[in-house]
């Protein structure tokens, strides 16, 4: 049976405390809410450097309900098979967590990622996006999308996005999914699945950042909706059982592009984007094209 | 099973030892010259013999990070690198340090490229002295399996909390065979303690968040206390030292340091790792030819043996000290060490330094004496 | 020699850890109680668990606790009934 919002309603703990130092309309903590607070009872979480080790908060005590461990940025999947595999040894039962950015999961993180899903470690790594390194200041990472003006990009990214989902698939995670901050109920599902398979586990929120993104902070979730009504972010599942993607059932319909709004849309909303030209648009939807062509040899 | 008398490679002596203290977690990856204590580690755990989880990252940066992770979580736990190795899991190298958790990672010493070389000095862990590790320097395969042994007994108990580096010559050691006492593994075993209480450990019902953002104060007081734990470990080295020589009969100095010859010298010849230990046949040739000469073999370069240091320069008439590392700039690690020593306690014995062996160059004990009589 | 644990830093969850964090409002939500169909919508987006969920069984309302709420305005922009708005902080 999919989450409903009563069954999040009927949650009996929280992982995330009132009084956090997210900023206002963080998507992160919004994500972190929901998707560590699905398995609180049993979640350990491993973070490395990203806006998550700051909005936790400090000095008398934090808002994360759950075991906590920060570390350095390349290496939360290490950190987080070095816990699952002293857990097990000494017959503890856990869902061991690395919960990274997109810079530390798609770029200085990677070969650690890969390595962990490499030996099928039994452990989830969420990697939440708002495409940038936020905790610095908003620069470039590798899961920028073209035409994003960010602090080390101020006339446009021109590099092609890096979809780790994909990279995760080619090396035979047990589990890959996409999700987003705008369906609540679907990435909890996504959650409670991941945990379920053995091995190494893998899931991407897209997670909206008002301040790099130069948003309203109101439109947090909207931003996050129109990136998948828009088909910039398909949300789908995989397994390395089927080797089959499997689209949401929230964005099922965007597969079909006479359904998807203009990337536009999406774009408008955003200050990140102002002053992108015709061409730098068209490579964006060039870009998503080719993350569509990609993911369509997957699907049914 | 009893003790075993064996012909060994260091490398092998430092396997042994980790298969008799039973670790829950070992993580590790390949350099030579320290690849065949994990080799030989990863076939105990697939065949059986060894009960421990062993991951195979895929860098040294992982390495060290998933058996740190090990450690929170409240495992025993072992790594190994050397040279390069040691210094890509540099960031993880402090943060296992000031992390106070009880690590035991060996390092076979091997100097730093460029040109590649895989012969020993000492530079590697040297440019570690200030990462919160207990560094423990080794003359012999014996003493690399003792001290391999004694590591744990020092890193897990409470009142120190450190992770300990037991660092053993590349080749000099690592690979080349000698007798080693292998002891009982129970016995062995037993003297360690099982890690059942650990300084740390996570469980999912009882929340807490390690290292999140830290103000000055807190920050302070953990390294203040970590300077602390380090003064305490120099009295817990020596009695580990002393419980391993009543339990086994092998002995290393008072754990800190090692004398051989007799106080009131004209010439102290101070060394570290096995030049040290060569040192002594230099003392034993220059002393035949009638001069006053003998040794000191520094065992822990961390915590520094500060007390013993003051101790031997006022028992002796000059300072020799011989390094295998060096601080470009300054002067060698070792000398720099000795030297403030003796400068902040006002002791004005002349100290001499010499850089030597750096590369894997051979230092015979004959060029130590011909060294020695240029100074004395 | 006395045992001794390790100086480390280890901290505890507690609420407010960034203090009241409602001092960081500019704006805050103001639910019309006439309009809320107790959807609980906004409950579920709240970033910082600032709304206490309606419960229809007892025809109560959402409420905000403004001890915590950052104003972010994701409640007003997201409920379906156009129910909760968004007003200056006047101090
Ligand atoms: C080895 C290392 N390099 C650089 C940094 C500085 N740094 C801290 S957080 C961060 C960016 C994190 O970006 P991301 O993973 O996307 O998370 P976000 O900040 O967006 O939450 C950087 C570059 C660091 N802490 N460690």
């Amino acid at each position: 049976m999919p989450t409903t919002l009563k069954d999040l309603m009927n949650n009996p703990k929280e992982a995330l405390l009132k009084g956090h130092f997210a900023c206002a309309g963080c998507g992160s903590a919004l994500a972190f809410r929901h998707a560590i607070g699905a398995i609180a009872d049993k979640a350990v979480v491993v973070i490395p450097a990203c806006c998550t080790s700051v909005y936790q908060g400090f000095g008398r005590g934090v808002a994360f309900d759950v075991p906590t461990i920060n570390v350095a940025f390349a290496s939360s999947d290490a950190v987080a098979a070095g816990i699952k595999h002293a857990m097990e040894k000494k017959g503890k039962e856990a869902h061991v967590v690395a919960w990274a950015g997109d810079g530390g999961t798609a770029d200085i993180g990677i070969a650690t990622l890969i390595g962990a899903c490499d030996r099928q470690d039994n452990i989830l790594h969420i990697m939440y996006s708002n495409n940038v390194y936020s905790n610095t200041g908003g620069q470039r990472s590798g899961d920028t999308p073209i035409g994003a003006r960010t602090t080390t990009t101020p006339f446009g990214n021109k590099a092609q996005r890096k979809m780790v989902p994909f990279i995760m698939m080619a090396n035979n995670a047990s589990y890959v999914a996409t999700a987003s901050v705008a369906y609540i109920p679907d990435l909890v599902d996504k959650v409670k699945k991941a945990i379920s398979y053995d091995g190494f586990k893998f899931i991407e929120i897209d997670a909206s950042c008002p301040v790099a993104w130069k948003s309203d902070s109101a439109d947090s979730i909207k931003v996050a909706r129109l990136a998948v009504e828009t088909g910039v972010w398909p949300l789908f599942e995989w397994d390395n059982k089927s080797n089959k993607a499997v689209l949401s059932k929230r964005g099922s319909k965007f597969r079909n592009k006479e359904n998807r709004k203009p990337i536009e849309e999406w774009l408008n909303i955003q200050g990140r984007f102002k002053g992108m030209s015709d061409e730098e648009i068209k490579n964006l939807y060039a870009d998503v094209d080719r993350q569509w062509t990609f993911l369509e040899k997957f699907l049914e | 099973m009893a003790e075993e008398v064996v012909m060994l490679t260091g490398n092998h002596s430092v396997s042994e030892a980790v298969k008799r203290v039973k670790p829950d977690v070992i993580a590790a990856y390949p350099i030579t010259p320290q690849t065949a204590i994990i080799e030989y580690l990863s076939k105990l755990v697939d065949s059986g013999e060894m009960d421990s989880h062993f991951i195979r990252v895929e860098s040294e940066h992982s390495a060290l990070a998933a058996v740190a992770g090990a450690s929170w979580a409240g495992a025993r736990t072992f790594t190994a690198t050397s040279s390069q190795g040691l210094l890509y899991m540099g960031e993880w190298v402090f943060w296992t340090g000031y992390a106070r958790l009880p690590v035991v990672m060996a390092v076979v010493n091997r100097c730093l490229a460029p040109g590649w070389s895989i012969w020993v000095d000492l530079q590697d862990s040297m440019a570690f002295r200030d990462a919160g590790w207990i560094q423990i320097y080794n003359k012999n395969n014996q003493e690399v399996f003792d001290t391999t042994i004694q590591s744990y007994k020092i890193a897990e108990s409470k009142d120190i909390a450190l992770p300990v580096m037991p660092c053993l010559d590349g080749f000099v050691l690592s690979h080349t065979s000698s007798k080693v006492i292998l002891s009982d593994p129970e016995e062995v075993y037993n003297f360690v303690g099982d890690y059942s209480d650990p300084i740390i450990e996570i469980d999912t019902g009882k929340p807490f968040a390690y290292g999140s953002i830290v103000m000055p104060d807190k920050y302070n007081k953990d390294r203040k206390d970590l300077m602390e734990a380090m003064e305490r470990a120099k009295a817990k080295i020596k009695a580990v030292n002393k419980e391993f020589s009543e339990t086994f009969g092998r002995t290393y100095g008072n754990g800190l340091i090692e004398k051989y010859g007799d106080d009131d010298a004209d010439l102290t010849i101070v060394g570290i790792g096995t030049m040290a230990d060569e040192t002594q046949q230099a003392i034993d040739m220059l002393t035949s030819e009638g001069l006053k000469v003998n040794s000191v073999r520094v065992r822990t370069f961390r915590p520094f043996p500060t007390e013993d240091i003051i101790d031997i320069a006022k028992k002796n008439h000059k300072l020799l000290v011989i390094d295998r590392s060096v601080s470009f700039g300054h002067e060698g690690h070792l000398q720099m060490e000795i030297e403030s020593v003796l400068k902040r306690n006002s002791i004005d014995t002349p100290v001499i330094g010499k850089v030597m062996g750096l590369g894997g160059e051979d230092v015979p004990y004959t060029r130590i004496a011909k060294v020695a009589k240029e100074n004395l | 020699m006395t045992e001794k644990e390790p100086s480390m830093p280890i901290l505890y969850p507690i609420e407010g850890a960034a203090g009241l964090t409602g001092d960081w409002r500019t704006q805050r939500p103001i639910v019309d109680p006439e309009k809320c169909k107790m959807c609980n919508i906004c409950w579920q987006y709240c970033p910082d668990l600032a709304i206490t969920a309606a419960n229809k069984d007892e025809n109560k309302v959402i409420v905000f606790d403004y001890t915590y709420c950052k104003g972010c305005g994701i409640c007003a922009s997201e409920c379906p009934f156009g129910a909760i708005h968004m007003e200056k902080e006047v101090d």
